[in-house]
């Protein structure tokens, strides 16, 4: 019952909130939301930056050839927040990634979930519980 | 005595007897475009006599609005990162069991792994609680209200639409329509009118003639507010961020900002005029709490002005305010395509 009340008030302070509360961008603006791939690939490079953290993705494909992806984060602000830290993601990390692909066919996307090699998610709701895997 | 109980218990069969015969029920689901649940979602349903019913989703993203009195019902839902939902006409007849499924269109980028939205409950549910206490005021007199500050999330009863003249409202649909990819803050240039951001950090730097509040999320992270009885230049040139001057009315401190562009967005993605005023009010009640009450004045957009109110709450003092260089990795200009 006290769960339900909580969830009611911070329910309706976000639907008030939302009015106000500024992203960078909009999302429909540069991700497809109905286009969610999975990647598996090797960790290259990471940008701990704003207004976006990136981390780019070797991922081959089934004829052996290899292309570099482009993933969004959120701000560091955020991540840091979050618990997360620039190297809690490292080069070379072996990773399966869920993300949104970006409408001008770019070789980037939106990342959803980065789940390491062996299964802990990384930049997920919080890193105290990351069962989540950022949805709800 | 006797007469008092068996009034009662007529009133209560009475009203027993209207709530099965006179009423309704709306029942459904809301889910994202994904088809997922969409748990904590709020729900309302609003007839013709302004009646106001509420509920919230539960954890499979269900909802029931038992007990509706028969008429007809505008129902409306949100959650944090969704458009908001509305659907007008719904009738809803005596005994009857009417089920409406709420789809929510995504907005924003609440998917995006650390803006996502089961990090942005989480962050404010486990929000430290406010010290209690009486506000501290200056050495003259005045409440001092520096401090760092959770943004305010805001409070009370809902608030409404700003009204737009006809020419700002089609540009807001304009705006809307091309998936807001014209947004200012997209190329990484100023986006709070106000002194004070939401949900991120604001630390406010009180002296006798100034107010200084830096501001955790804005290009630039900071304002000045002259409490020093200047009043505005009369030459001014319009910028991003206006000029700001603040008076004591009692032991509220009313900002009042001009001299903007007309560059900015108001709200989501309305338009103004270089005549807007921005009015902030802020009073701390007690230690823990600031009370933000902003009052957008634009006749050149607006009807009537348009009024938000907010509180932010009192951060530890050790959260400390990082720095936003959004342009150091700006990349997504090139990429927003809108539709």
């Amino acid at each position: 019952m006290r769960i339900e009340k909580v969830l009611l008030g911070i329910s309706m302070c976000l639907l008030l909130f939302v009015e106000i509360m500024p992203a960078h961008h909009s999302f429909t603006a540069e991700y497809d939301s109905a286009k969610v791939r999975q990647f598996i690939g090797t960790v290259t490079k990471i940008e701990w930056t704003n207004p976006h953290a990136r981390f780019y993705l070797d991922v081959k494909d089934e004829r052996g050839t290899v292309t570099n992806w482009n993933f969004e984060l959120g701000t560091p602000l955020m991540l840091r927040k979050l618990g997360w830290k620039a190297d809690s993601l490292k080069v070379g990390d072996q990773v399966t990634v869920e993300g949104y692909l970006a409408k001008d066919g770019a070789k980037m996307a939106n990342a959803r979930s980065v789940t390491l090699a062996d299964g802990r998610k990384v930049f997920a709701g919080s890193s105290a519980d990351t069962t989540s895997g950022g949805k709800f | 005595m006797r007469l008092l109980a068996t009034a009662l218990w007529s009133v209560f069969l009475a009203h027993a007897a209207f709530a099965q015969v006179g009423s309704g029920t709306i029942t459904g689901s809301v889910a994202d475009s994904n088809r997922a649940p969409v748990a904590g979602a709020s729900i309302q349903a609003k007839n013709e006599t302004g009646s106001v019913y509420k509920a919230v989703t539960n954890q499979k993203g269900e909802y029931t609005l038992p007990q509706l009195p028969a008429g007809k019902y505008e129902l409306s839902a949100g959650s944090f990162g969704f458009k908001p939902y509305a659907r007008k006409d719904i009738s809803i007849e005596a005994g009857q069991t009417l089920r409406v499924d709420v789809p929510l269109g995504d907005f924003i980028s609440l998917d995006t792994l650390g803006e996502d939205r089961a990090g942005i409950r989480s962050l404010i549910s486990t929000r430290r609680q406010p010290p209690s206490g009486p506000a501290p005021r200056t050495g003259d007199g005045k409440p001092d209200l520096s401090g760092v500050w959770y943004g305010p999330v805001p409070g009370g009863p809902a608030q409404e639409e700003p009204d737009l003249l006809p020419w700002a409202e089609t540009v807001a649909k304009e705006r809307f329509d091309n998936n807001l990819k014209d947004a200012p803050q997209a190329r990484c240039l100023p986006f709070n009118l106000a002194p004070v951001n939401t949900f991120f950090l604001n630390k406010l730097v009180q002296s006798r003639d100034l107010l200084v509040t830096i501001l955790e999320y804005d290009i630039p992270g900071y304002r000045e507010i002259y409490l020093d009885g200047r009043e505005h230049p009369k030459d001014l040139d319009p910028s991003w961020t206006g000029h700001s001057i603040g008076k004591w009315d009692g032991d509220t401190l009313v900002i009042e900002t001009v001299g903007f562009n007309d560059k900015t967005w108001l709200g989501e993605a309305n338009p103004h005029t270089d005549k807007l005023k921005v009015t902030t009010r802020l009073k701390r009640p007690d230690l823990g709490h600031l009370e933000v009450e902003i009052t957008f004045d634009d006749p050149g957009t607006l009807k009537k002005p348009w009024i938000t109110k907010g509180i932010a709450t009192l951060a530890p003092a050790t959260e400390e305010i990082r720095e936003f260089i959004c342009n150091e990795n700006n990349q997504d200009v090139e990429h927003l395509v809108g539709k």
